[in-house]
């Protein structure tokens, strides 16, 4: 009969529970007395979702996404675990850290990045909160990568009337803090597929996702062919093209192709081509089974790249995206 | 529960479930239904109504499937048209006639909830 130990969202509560032979963790919690969300009890709707940093049965998690899995996400209906494992209830939100800022860098004519000293563990992908002195809230996502950069880099479009883009463009300099809530999100690479066929699509500051995916697949030693796709009106809305240059000189696997409505010739101008992103993609890719799709940007570009990737094919486990949501008003 | 087992269980779930949702919108009668709906949270419906429909482990009350479908002005056509993408999705499974005629059964059982009379 296994100890277990549950502990609440806060914290301030460890339930220390003995579980009777092939009970589950939930039933043992719900025995307890504790009210807990569950629902079919047999591994399916995923209603009765944990969290443990110990080690999770294998039934506890078959049919998860491969990222809830690195999370430590488990289902408590499945879960049969050995003698001192505690679990929680799944974090709806992650802590305040403060971070110094250390480089504010115009990228092209309307986005900029910001490094700030690294005061938090992530995975590239993910995205973190930020906070202005004045309360405004934007997220926004990690573009540096945990193991190889000192910093944490966010990219951010300068909006007009952005009353986080404008502020941090105009207050925000070196040795200021940031107030930072994250990580959060589950957009990143996973190591359950070295040889698995990545497609990667963004527009405008989507980029800065995928740019730290790519990077943590390349660097991971991802075999798989590897594609970026990305789209803007013109070049003027692209950035970041030596970075990808380097890569994709340095791997082989890698490749990425940019697609604007119109071209302006300009230096930026010989690695773009006319087209349009959805039809481009849909052309070198008509069959999307097993290929691992990662979808940034805008909202509508999510959505409407989404559907079609799944049309083509491709499994919605296998399609993960982080779409920006535009905030409303304060 | 033994169609469910029989059918293979979660994991047949999750085998049809995006065979399903792929053919629900592609079918020009039924798919702009979805136009603005969350791909997640409709995969995870679309996943619970198989599960009910394979005869699973489910809390079915009706209600919540009344509620969903309310104000949509579905009629017979449109309720047509997702049994033939059920009926198509276990085909392309290769599930025996039998155990077609059984999921179609329990779909139909709740045609009344989804059409809301």
């Amino acid at each position: 009969m296994p100890t277990v130990y549950f502990h609440t969202l806060d914290d301030t509560d460890v339930l220390s529970l003995q579980l009777n032979d092939n009970e589950s963790l939930l039933d043992g919690i719900l025995r307890s007395g504790i009210d807990v969300p569950f629902g079919c009890k047999s591994g399916v709707c995923q209603s009765c979702l944990m969290q443990s940093n110990d080690n999770i049965p294998q039934t506890a998690q078959l049919g998860l996404r491969q990222t809830q899995i690195e999370q430590g996400f488990f289902m408590s209906c499945c879960c049969l675990p050995e003698d001192g494992f505690r679990a929680h209830m799944t974090k709806p939100k992650s802590d305040f850290v403060t971070a110094k800022v250390l480089e504010k860098e115009l990228l092209n004519q309307d986005i900029y990045r910001i490094r700030v000293e690294k005061v938090v563990d992530y995975r590239p992908g993910q995205f973190a909160t930020l906070w202005s002195s004045n309360g405004v809230a934007r997220s926004y996502s990690f573009a540096s990568h945990p193991q190889e950069d000192d910093f944490i880099e966010f990219h951010i479009k300068k909006i007009e009337n952005g009353a986080f883009s404008q502020w941090a463009w105009n207050n925000l300099e070196q040795s200021h803090t940031l107030e930072i809530q994250g990580p959060l999100g589950d957009c990143f690479y996973t190591e359950s597929d070295m040889n698995q066929t990545l497609l990667m699509c963004g527009i405008g500051t989507g980029l800065a996702p995928l740019y730290g995916i790519l990077r943590d697949a390349l660097i991971s030693g991802h075999k798989g062919k590897i594609t970026l796709y990305l789209g803007g009106r013109n070049s003027t809305n692209l950035y970041f093209m030596d970075n990808l240059k380097t890569l994709a000189e340095k791997f082989n696997n890698f490749s990425f192709e940019c697609f604007v409505q119109e071209v302006v010739l300009d230096n930026q101008s010989a690695n773009l081509k006319q087209g349009d992103i959805y039809q481009e993609v849909k052309r070198a890719y008509p069959n999307l089974e097993d290929t691992k799709v990662f979808l940034c940007g805008a909202d509508s570009f999510v959505k409407k790249m989404k559907k079609q990737c799944f049309l083509s094919g491709a499994s919605m486990k296998d399609i993960s995206s982080d779409a920006f949501i535009a905030f409303k008003k304060d | 529960m033994s169609l469910y087992n029989n059918l293979g269980g979660a994991a047949a779930i999750d085998a049809a479930v995006d065979i399903f949702y792929r053919k629900v919108l592609s079918d020009s009668r039924i798919s702009h239904f979805f136009d603005n709906t969350d791909m997640e949270t409709q995969h995870a419906k679309q996943k619970a109504f198989l599960t009910m429909a394979f005869g699973g482990p489910n809390n079915y009350t009706g209600v919540d499937m009344r509620k969903a479908h309310e104000n949509m002005n579905l009629n017979e056509e449109h309720f047509d048209a997702v049994a033939e993408c059920l009926t198509n999705t276990l085909k392309d499974l290769e599930v025996n006639e039998n155990e077609i005629n059984e999921v179609i059964n329990v779909a139909l059982s709740v045609k009344d909830d989804v059409l809301n009379r």
